[in-house]
């Protein structure tokens, strides 16, 4: 049976009809249960989905009191009695169609109809099987909090207002794709958020007509621009104190249910350098270390590349101690330099994708392999050269320190590597315009992604080249508007 | 709305002017930033006119299609002068395949094309934002090289590199240089806010850049001047920071770098020109203009012209403008 057909149907008054057209819709699945009772003197049917909702909570909240409901006239004066005199629980409303019970009940609810109702009563009962609270993976941190999100979306919305317990804090559920039913939440700080991007966002997200939003991928494309962008102007973060920060600073967030990160709208170039530690350490230190992750970024993206490009177009630049030694190391390196540099990045690569997807026990041995063995054997044997070893280590070493362009700065340093190694210098240096452009025609919903360094803003400043101390900040009252365009 | 900053304006039209520096050959005098620094302020007087029109809200289509011709040819002619000049100083500053004679020229020039093509496409705005980081990269550059040239200059290089040539001939020179005035009479239509400031700053900043990058030249290569073809990229070889490392073929990348946003701004307003004139053409403007230009280039011959035809050519394309506005609105009146 087609979702179109029973979606917008009513609920039929009569319950063996009912059961019977619940049945066909759900194909006779295993996981809903459908518990027939009489209580009060009218027929009735609870209907669960085993393990979406917590069976102690069902029992305690709704299946023990509903079976000592005094003797009733009618099914109205049962579902009357109900919500008059029991409070099964804080979440119980009334559906009247069987999109909306179906929603429900596979949801976690568990769903009251009774003999000769068109409607039905559901009670929030949830509680499915999920991971803990646990430490972000991928945002490491050393003196704020520890905790990271879940794929629970409300749990994640109650880490949220727990850190921002305001009523300026506004969460918004709605549910996306027609087959998954994903619930999404829209958070903003309304007295923040411009009300021209609330708007647009949520016209991005009434273009949404998928099947399924299994994870944040799905949704992003929808809030960025259609043109090609290099760089994504929409974030992501797993860190609930992140996202709350950037809620008070007027953003949009996002969430989805399934997934433990929120999207961040916008997202500029420069807070991919900055973490959650800059704010707990002095503001000189954190200065110090937005420039070692300036310089990282750098590093990573263009080191192979000017090395190739030096070593095979510009030996000039090169003192010679240092160019004797390099020759003396390249001489016996039985391939050009460009092509070595491309066999170790790959190698790299492919390293880096087997220890990711491997399970984790063999997945950390085959970086000792492939590391320590291969990457031995290949110096030893003469087929790659010590310096150009080191110059792709240090450029991949470079890009971890900066986790959340690491997709970019992979494919942007085997680019720079073929421009270098082929057109040297000048090479570089073209792409690099085309790069630039690239980045800073990065836009969306009025927000330049290279703000606040083009278009400049010095208030910007303040939190992008140095950061402030927190007696300036607290002065400031900094909204991302203020990069509008 | 494309509109750009009187900050990304400057940047756009001295990238521009910083480039045309780099690819000065011949000898180069104090006169000679003298020359450059007048130049300035007489084609801010030029174009104080059309900043009257922009001022009162009109565009460069209430001027007519005429004028918008007239800018177009401008911004060719120029962009052709760009890729000439670019052929002419590939070789000294080690463009790889520059050396190849025809065919290197046409894989730098078919490059520089591929990548202009897509800045233009980019946007107004993208190509603004771009220009402000690529200028403050290369005004950091030129200020390095500036300062290593001022610790190794030689004040008697200045007496050394007189030129008899005179004020005249080196605003002439100056005048003859400034092809870009077409291109700024199209961009400062996209300048938001005050436009006079705009144009006033970006007159002042070239003749500051201009006469101080000039004079450092001299300073440097006052004494070889005779035999330096490029006395700007010669002063930059010469004050070598360290004694040893040839930091100078750094100075590549700020070659390339201006190179291509100076062709790109060309591009970028003959595309917009195009587009008013002819707006049933809507693909390959951009691709187009450049193929014009690159064969202008051809024509040009990587011969640079400072004389007195292609200084009026420039003065009068910019100064007509406001004319036939004047003469528009006489006529409709």
């Amino acid at each position: 049976m087609k979702a179109c057909d029973y979606e917008k149907k009513k609920i039929k008054s009569n319950l063996k009809e009912n059961i019977a057209y619940i049945k066909e819709i759900t194909g006779g699945s295993s996981d809903v249960l459908i518990n027939e009772f009489i209580t009060g003197g009218i027929s009735c049917c609870l209907l669960c989905c085993e393990g979406m909702m917590s069976s102690q909570t069902a029992a305690e909240m709704v299946l023990s009191p509903i079976t000592y409901i005094p003797e009733q006239q009618s099914s109205k004066e049962l579902f009357a009695y109900i919500q008059e005199h029991m409070l099964m629980s804080s979440d119980r409303p009334t559906v009247e169609n069987y999109g909306d019970l179906m929603r429900l009940l596979h949801s976690g609810f568990a769903v009251l109809i009774a003999d000769k109702m068109t409607s039905a009563l559901a009670f929030g009962v949830q509680g499915y099987a999920s991971r803990g609270v646990q430490e972000p993976s991928g945002e490491g941190n050393i003196l704020g909090s520890h905790e990271g999100f879940v794929e629970t979306v409300r749990t994640n919305m109650s880490m949220l207002r727990r850190r921002l317990k305001t009523p300026e804090l506004v969460m918004k559920l709605m549910i996306k794709g027609s087959k998954s039913h994903t619930d999404i939440c829209l958070c903003y700080m309304k007295d923040r958020v411009p009300k021209q991007l609330l708007d647009r966002i949520m016209e991005s997200l009434d273009e949404i007509e998928l099947e399924s939003v299994l994870s944040t991928g799905y949704i992003r494309p929808f809030t960025e621009k259609k043109s090609f962008e290099l760089f994504s102007s929409t974030g992501l973060t797993e860190r609930p104190d992140v996202l709350c920060s950037k809620l008070i600073e007027g953003r949009a967030a996002i969430l989805v249910d399934g997934v433990p990160y929120g999207i961040i709208i916008p997202r500029l170039m420069c807070e991919s350098f900055h973490t959650l530690d800059d704010y707990a350490y002095k503001p000189y230190y954190a200065a110090f270390l937005r420039w070692i992750r300036y310089g990282a970024f750098i590093l990573s993206v263009l080191l192979p590349a000017v090395y190739a490009a030096i070593v095979m177009f510009h030996p000039e630049l090169l003192n010679s101690t240092l160019l004797m030694l390099l020759a003396e190391e390249e001489k016996n390196a039985p391939l050009s330099i460009l092509t070595e540099a491309f066999i170790v990045l790959l190698m790299y690569e492919v390293i880096r994708e087997a220890g990711v997807r491997l399970p984790k026990p063999v997945g950390g041995a085959v970086s000792i392999i492939s590391g320590l063995i291969i990457g031995d054997a290949a110096v030893k044997s003469g087929l790659v050269s010590t310096p150009l070893l080191t110059m792709t280590a240090l450029a991949v070493l470079g890009g971890l320190v900066v986790p959340d362009l690491n997709p970019q700065i992979t494919v942007l340093r085997f680019a720079f590597l073929a421009a270098g190694g082929i057109l040297g210098l000048f090479g570089i240096s073209i792409l690099a315009c085309a790069v630039l452009t690239n980045v800073c025609g990065t836009e969306d919903y009025g927000f330049p992604f290279t703000a606040p360094i083009s278009p400049f803003s010095k208030k910007g400043m303040s939190d992008t080249l140095i950061r402030q101390g927190f007696r300036k900040m607290q002065t400031r009252d900094f909204t991302v508007e203020e990069y509008h365009e | 709305m494309n509109k750009i900053s009187k900050f990304q304006f400057s940047s756009l039209m001295l990238i521009n002017d910083v480039f045309v520096l780099f690819c000065l050959t011949g000898g180069i005098s104090v006169m000679t930033a003298a020359g450059f620094g007048v130049g300035s302020l007489f084609q801010l007087v030029i174009v104080l006119p059309l900043i009257g029109i922009y001022r009162r809200g009109k565009t460069l289509r209430d001027c007519g299609k005429f004028a918008e011709l007239i800018a177009l040819v401008g911004t060719a002619v120029w962009g052709g002068l760009l890729f000439s000049m670019l052929w002419n100083a590939g070789e000294l500053v080690f463009v790889p395949f520059e050396g190849m004679g025809k065919t290197g020229r046409l894989l730098i020039t078919g490059i520089i094309a591929v990548v202009c093509v897509y800045i233009s496409s980019s946007g107004i705005k993208a190509l603004a934002r771009s220009a402000v980081i690529a200028a403050a990269l290369g005004l950091v550059c030129l200020a390095i090289v500036v300062v290593c040239a001022v610790v190794r200059s030689d004040i008697g290089n200045l007496e050394a590199a007189e030129d008899t040539s005179g004020l005249y001939r080196e605003v002439v020179k100056g005048f003859a240089l400034s092809g870009g005035l077409s291109g700024f009479a199209v961009m400062l239509g996209f300048v938001k806010g005050n436009i006079r400031a705009a144009a006033v700053d970006y007159f002042v900043c070239k003749a500051v850049i201009s006469s101080i990058v000039i004079t450092t030249g001299v300073l440097v290569c006052g004494g070889i001047m005779e035999i330096t073809d490029f006395p700007i990229v010669s002063a930059a070889q010469l004050s070598q920071p360290f004694p040893v490392q040839r930091i100078d073929s750094l100075f590549l990348i700020i070659f390339t770098v201006f190179a291509v946003y100076s062709i790109a701004v060309q591009a970028s307003a003959a595309e917009y020109l195009i587009g008013e004139l002819l707006p049933a053409v809507k693909k390959y403007r951009c691709s187009i203009m450049l193929a014009i230009m690159a064969g202008l280039g051809a024509v040009f011959g990587g011969k640079l012209h400072y004389g007195l035809p292609l200084a009026v050519i420039f003065a009068v394309s910019a100064a007509v403008i406001p004319l036939l506005y004047l003469i528009k609105r006489k006529v409709r009146a």
